[in-house]
């Protein structure tokens, strides 16, 4: 006894396709490049090709596009394996308004950022910091923020470094089992450089990013915030 | 996604509120976002830039989703939203950015884009699957994504599965026609016979 749906939509592969119509042709050619072809379909193909030699072609054709295609789109989607949940995300309402606030921006990192401040009720990268090194500690001596601290102060000598920015990004918080909280962040100091040569990025139009060299006679005074 | 279809016990858990639930859910299903996304989005629009987009909404308001078995139709048009929504603020920021070469010894940060012939072609066949018509660009695009099945592909379009396989089959055909037509435009004429 037949037990299935008389109104059920039928699965691809219960179907026949009629290799004498173009979609026909062109499904069975889809289904052995998928490896989803039946016999009876291996069956439809290989009379089709008695008849129409190019078939062979096209299948040939169509499996090296459809491996060529699936590269360029595996190396397109590899960021996804890198994207996660923003982890800080609390159902309390003040949040859920900030976040809505930052909606337009598009990027988690920016609502992590605020929720730490709200947090520690200081934003880390504040300038609040501990700046009594003692002087005359080996760099190899120095703890992280020490050298931290000097890399700046030096760098600002320098005219390198011309600050940090005081927010810092959380890229990922990780709860730990003592009820502590381990936080990775980005800090961001900004540096500044005498150059000659400026690129620009540009896609081409098969969007692929391409560095454009911009002359010097058309750099204009300008900001990136 | 596997094979099976996401699970919609983990589904319905995220919808309840469980985060490590939630968590699982966009991990098997952020490829497949990144699919539908890259058939709806600009080309300047950064890819990362409207998944973390994406992956705020999901946060935000998978609790407006009625029942399991509707979360893909709902996601994805989450992403097509996002996507459609375009990130302009996003791609008139990255265009305002300098990059910087120095001098000496700074010159090994100077970009020097290598590319292969299949990198090439790759990137050539990529454009052509975008310059598809949407309706055939969304499924071929999804259909690269490891262990989607054309049920899948139809469950998370509310299209049947049959209809998919048609659109697979009639966009790959599409895309023979437009890459074959280049290797013509790009083929010079042969000569006339008896000119000089």
């Amino acid at each position: 006894m037949d037990n299935r749906d008389p109104h059920a939509e039928p699965h691809a592969g219960a179907t026949r396709p009629d290799p004498g119509t173009p979609d026909g042709r062109d499904v069975l050619i889809s289904r052995v490049i998928d490896a989803e072809a039946s016999p009876e379909d291996w069956s439809a193909f290989r009379a089709l090709a008695e008849s129409d030699p190019t078939v062979w072609r096209d299948l040939g054709e169509a499996q090296r596009q459809n491996e060529v295609l699936g590269e360029a789109f595996r190396d397109e989607i590899r960021v996804a394996d890198s994207v996660e949940l923003p982890e800080l995300i609390a159902d309390d309402g003040p949040f859920q308004r900030r976040l809505d606030s930052i909606g337009r921006w598009g990027g988690w990192a920016a609502a992590a950022a605020i929720l730490l401040v709200w947090t520690t009720g200081l934003p880390l990268g504040s300038n609040q910091r501990a700046s009594l090194i003692p002087m005359g500690t080996a760099l190899s001596d120095a703890t992280p923020d020490e050298a931290m601290e000097r890399y700046i102060e030096a760098g600002q000598r320098a005219g390198r470094v011309v600050g940090e920015v005081p927010d810092r990004l959380v890229i990922e918080t990780i709860p730990q089992a003592d009820g502590s909280i381990e936080v990775v962040y980005l800090r961001q100091i900004i540096e500044r450089r005498v150059t000659d040569q400026v690129f620009r990025e540009s896609k081409t139009d098969s969007g692929a990013t391409v560095p454009v060299r911009i002359p010097a006679s058309d750099i204009q005074r300008r900001r990136s915030f | 996604m596997d094979e099976q279809g996401p699970d919609l016990g983990a589904i319905a858990d995220a919808i309840a509120g469980d985060r490590d639930a939630l968590r699982s859910v966009w991990r098997s299903h952020r490829r497949w976002v990144a699919a539908i996304l890259l058939a709806h989005k600009s080309r300047q629009t950064d890819l990362d830039d409207l998944l973390q987009s994406v992956a705020v909404q999901l946060c935000k308001k998978i609790h407006d989703v009625r029942e399991p078995e509707a979360f893909r139709g709902w996601l994805r048009m989450v992403a097509i939203n996002a996507a459609r929504a375009d990130g302009r603020t996003v791609s008139r920021k990255r265009q305002g950015f300098l990059r910087l070469v120095g001098r000496s010894s700074e010159r090994d940060e100077a970009p020097a884009p290598e590319h292969t012939a299949r990198a090439e072609e790759a990137a050539r066949l990529m454009s052509l699957a975008m310059s598809l018509p949407e309706g055939y660009r969304e499924p071929l695009l999804m259909r690269c994504v490891k262990g989607m099945s054309y049920r899948q592909i139809g469950d998370a379009m509310e299209l049947p599965e049959t209809t998919i396989e048609t659109r697979i089959a009639r966009g790959r055909r599409m895309l023979r026609e437009l890459a074959s037509g280049e290797e013509k435009q790009k083929t010079p004429a042969p000569a006339a016979a008896g000119s000089v």
